[in-house]
């Protein structure tokens, strides 16, 4: 890291922790934004409930559209926190420290709103609890070889995982809000610090407590989005039953996360004026990162649709042919290429491009784009088998409510964000301060070369 | 020797029964002469003192064995496409662990990843084994199947895997050799200067070396590129060694995850190959004092997460076939794996992840030098009794009479056959040519990185934090 600015404790508090203290100009108008793209949701769950799923566009024999498209695509999200806190943290990488927290809580938001699309989709959500083995009178025991069964526990175990790891980080800071709040406030951040008081033995347990949940959800982290994927692939769907599914999804979920993490540090940098925190080494570094990422991507993407090709089956190939050459699946295809990996790692091979924030933003949102198209590209096609009395392809076309879903997924990710930001620092204030400790300057001859501590 | 070596040794007495917290309390990093011109001093003394001259004579001889044993299978013919299996399996060994094991030079030098230093060249010297690859490959040509008799990648160019797989070995070892020619000039140059005056084959590499900053300059971004170009090839030619040597051969196997599967545990097995010779370096070698705890911790983690995704992978196909269940894929899963290579699957089971994996996930045996070492040596074994089973079972099947099979039917499984004793020569002769070209590559340039090493050192510094010694590292770039 070759940008660093020295800043006393004092100057870190005052500046990671005035959004919690104080209330930004923007951030009531910015919640409501968000609470009404929210409403736009709850309205279209509220539809939907009353007049049941004939509302949407869902028909034979396509019964898994938007709704799943977006749970996929936010349990991809979701992937950004582990893989930047938890991996980074293993690896000890210095240049981590300001994006952790804010990449975390990603993780727990989108986490929670992926959740949500499974339920909504069912129709009757209010049967939810069908899917646990409740009702001994009534003999009603899941499938417990499905892996849509094994779909929740992965989820609420990742959640739990996820949440464990931005509260146990959460700890040194909860003590510092404790001793600058008063009211009800303190003693919210008094119950929630469970009495932290920053001694060498406190920061050790909680420093081996780190280590051991990055260790831990590592493997949560990669179970996830392999369920999610065998929720397609363990089925004899054509275009979706392929072995690959499970790193292909894994590693498409954490170059989308983490180009979500690269939009969400813009918006922090701009909105808090985190200039001194979030500089443009860190999106450097990011985009480094996302160069191995996208291109291992690339790497699964053609093995699965080379194999598709590949085995000559009827369907598989009647799948592909719509997949590549019809209208808008072909389009889709060349929109996933382009903003997927030709655009943002030809760019992100410059370094100028990497240490360009708006660059950065701009190529950031191009990937989710294309991730998003992905999902839908490898869920829809695959259904859309010819019908057996017609002959024709079946078609979806989704309707209002499930793109005023889709819509309202980001406000909802965008509200958690910024509700959490009121009560709690996005920047890690204590990881901040350590790193602060750890910075050094080295001599070498006639130049001075920056260091860091290594324990 | 002009060096004052410090007590590096001590360090690794307690590293053993350390917890991975405890290690810190003991210095796991190189224990080097204090000045550059000490430590090069140091390094040219022991590099020009060539070790191991026992090891090079009797891996020569193996490989001698090997080449006898090629010529016996060559002799013996191709009408039986089965006998070629165990042979193939030997192929992708070597491509999975000799060649392979430059690939955490690749990694660390990408990331930089300060641990690297003392490591990256005999990692690099590996390189010089894809030449094996070659070798071995040539004879294996004519019991290839010609693309017409089974679904094949490329339609019905004939003899476009024969050619397109030689083409890619040929392209691996050159860009292997390029790679350490590259990170090696300015070595060979300083040995040259230091040993009085530059000769030989070391004169060669080093032709023009002044140590210019446009020459550096060059050579890093040289490195850089090569180190690119190397782990695509790699990735590259897994993919077409799994595919054309074994999974075009069996009817029905639609598996895209097999050639990432092939590759990912190329990696473990060329990083616990690595791991091995690291040892035998510091052992045999006479660089005790440069390769310490952290060339074996850092990398052990890496193996452990391998060993993992060895699971993984293997996992994920297998699920996929579990729960489709069509004829075909019950076919693949009995040739690969339950079927007459049952007992080889189970080994390589064991061995490539089980005992592994049990072995590193425990703090004392990960964060110690003989631990990651057995883990290896195991690993090396498993890895090739998983290639046995794959190339084995592929060969084994007999269905390119003609007509295009879309899967294997279950009463015409593949033959379980041990290898005879031309297969074991070259298996053997396999494994005495690895070590046989790196102990001459080793011999022919510096086997330690002395201007990495240097570089190192001058980017290093200890001070005090708190009541802790702790170690800085610069960070120029």
């Amino acid at each position: 890291m070759q940008e660093r600015k020295v800043l006393t404790e004092l100057q870190i508090n005052d500046r990671l922790l005035w959004p919690v203290l104080q209330t930004a100009s923007w951030w009531w108008p910015a919640v409501t934004v968000a609470a009404l793209v929210l409403g736009c949701g709850v309205t279209a769950v509220t539809i939907m409930v009353a007049l049941g799923e004939g509302t949407t566009g869902l028909n034979r024999p396509i019964f898994w559209g938007f709704m799943i498209v977006n749970f996929v695509f936010w349990v991809g999200i979701s992937h950004a926190g582990v893989m930047i806190s938890s991996i980074l943290r293993l690896c000890q990488a210095e240049w981590r420290r300001p994006v952790t927290r804010a990449a975390e809580v990603l993780t727990v938001c989108s986490l929670a709103t992926a959740a949500l699309f499974p339920l909504i989709h069912m129709g009757r959500v209010w049967r939810f609890y069908w899917v646990f083995p409740y009702d001994f009178d009534r003999m009603l025991w899941p499938d417990v070889r499905s892996p849509l069964i094994w779909d929740p526990s992965a989820i609420f175990t990742y959640l739990t995982g996820a949440t464990m790891f931005v509260f146990m980080a959460l700890l040194p800071d909860l003590g510092i809000l404790r001793d600058r709040t008063t009211g009800w406030r303190h003693m919210f951040y008094s119950i929630a610090s469970l009495g932290w008081r920053g001694n060498p033995r406190q920061f050790k347990l909680q420093f081996i407590l780190g280590i051991l949940l990055s260790g831990l959800i590592l493997p949560v982290f990669v179970s996830v989005h392999s369920i999610v994927s065998w929720d397609f692939a363990v089925s004899l769907v054509p275009a979706w039953h392929a072995t690959v599914f499970a790193p292909y999804f894994v590693i498409g979920a954490v170059h989308s996360g983490v180009s979500g993490v690269v939009t969400m540090m813009v918006v922090l940098r701009a909105a808090f004026k985190w200039q001194d925190y979030i500089t443009p080494d860190h999106f450097d570094a990011l985009g480094r990162l996302l160069v191995a990422v996208a291109t291992a991507w690339l790497y699964f993407f053609m093995l699965d649709v080379l194999f598709a090709i590949y085995g000559g089956e009827t369907k598989e190939i009647g799948v592909m042919e719509q997949r590549l050459f019809q209208w808008p699946w072909g389009f889709f295809f060349f929109l996933i290429i382009v903003l997927g990996y030709i655009i943002p790692v030809g760019a992100w091979m410059f370094r100028s491009v990497r240490r360009n924030i708006m660059w950065m933003f701009a190529i950031s949102i191009m990937v989710n784009v294309s991730m998003w198209l992905e999902r839908l590209w490898l869920i829809i096609p695959g259904l859309q088998n010819k019908e057996r009395l017609t002959f024709d392809w079946a078609v979806f076309q989704p309707s209002l409510i499930e793109v005023m879903l889709v819509f309202s997924s980001f406000g909802l990710v965008c509200l958690g964000l910024l509700v959490f930001s009121k009560f709690f620092p996005l920047i890690p204030v204590w990881e901040e301060k350590e790193g602060q400790i750890f910075r050094e300057e080295i001599k070498i001859g006639n130049r001075v070369v920056p260091a860091i501590v290594r324990e | 020797m002009t060096a004052h070596i410090t007590h590096a040794g001590h360090a690794e007495g307690h590293d053993h029964h350390g917890s991975e917290h405890g290690a810190h309390h003991v210095n796991p990093r190189p224990q080097l002469p204090e000045t550059p011109q000490a430590l090069t001093a140091d390094l040219v003394d022991r590099i020009s003192r060539p070790r191991l001259g026992g090891l090079f004579v009797l891996s020569g001889l193996l490989f001698l064995v090997g080449l006898v044993g090629i010529f016996m299978k060559v002799s013996a013919g191709y009408g039986d496409r089965n006998t070629w299996g165990f042979y193939a399996a030997t192929l992708a060994w070597v491509l999975s662990t000799g060649a392979s094991a430059p690939i955490l030079s690749v990694a660390t030098r990408l990331t930089k990843g300060f641990w690297r230093k003392p490591l990256v060249r005999i990692a690099e010297l590996f390189g010089a084994t894809t030449i094996l690859l070659i070798i071995l490959y040539i004879p294996l040509m004519p019991a290839i199947p010609p693309v017409t008799s089974h679904v094949s990648f490329w339609v019905n160019w004939e003899g476009a895997p024969q050619n397109a797989l030689l083409l890619s070995f040929i392209g691996l070892a050159l860009c292997g050799l390029g790679y350490i020619y590259t990170s090696a000039r300015a070595d060979a140059a300083a040995v040259g200067d230091q040993t009085g005056g530059r000769k030989g084959f070391g004169a060669m590499i080093a032709a023009l070396w002044a140590g210019t900053p446009h020459q550096w300059k060059v050579m890093r971004q040289g490195i850089s590129y090569l180190a690119s170009f190397y782990l695509m090839f790699l990735v590259f030619v897994h993919f077409l060694v799994s595919i054309e040597l074994a999974l075009t051969m069996v009817p029905g196997w639609r598996d895209p995850i097999f050639p990432a599967f092939h590759g990912i545990t190329g990696l473990q097995a060329g990083l616990a190959t690595l791991i091995l010779m690291l040892y035998v370096m510091r052992r045999w070698g006479g660089f005790k004092d440069y390769l310490v705890l952290d060339q074996f911790w850092n990398p052990a983690k890496l193996l452990m997460s391998f060993t993992m995704l060895w699971f993984y992978f293997w996992w994920s196909a297998f699920i996929i076939f579990w729960y489709g269940r069509t004829p075909a894929e019950q076919g693949v899963l009995l040739v690969t794996a339950f079927g007459p290579y049952l007992w080889v699957f189970v080994t390589a089971f064991m061995l490539n992840f089980a005992i592994p994996l049990l072995m590193l996930v425990w703090n004392p045996i990960r964060v110690s030098i003989p631990g990651p070492v057995i883990a290896s040596i195991i690993i090396i074994i498993g890895n090739f009794f998983d290639r046995w089973r794959i190339y084995g079972g592929s060969f084994g099947t007999h269905l390119m009479d003609g007509e295009i099979h879309h899967e294997v039917p279950l009463d015409q499984l593949p033959v379980f056959r041990m290898p005879d004793v031309p297969d074991l020569m070259v298996l053997v002769g396999a494994f005495g040519g690895m070590i046989f070209l790196f102990m001459l590559a080793a011999r022919l340039v510096p086997v330690m990185s002395l201007w990495e090493l240097t570089e190192g050192q001058l980017l290093t510094r200890t001070k005090m934090l708190v009541k802790n010694h702790v170690v800085v590292i610069g960070k120029p770039e």
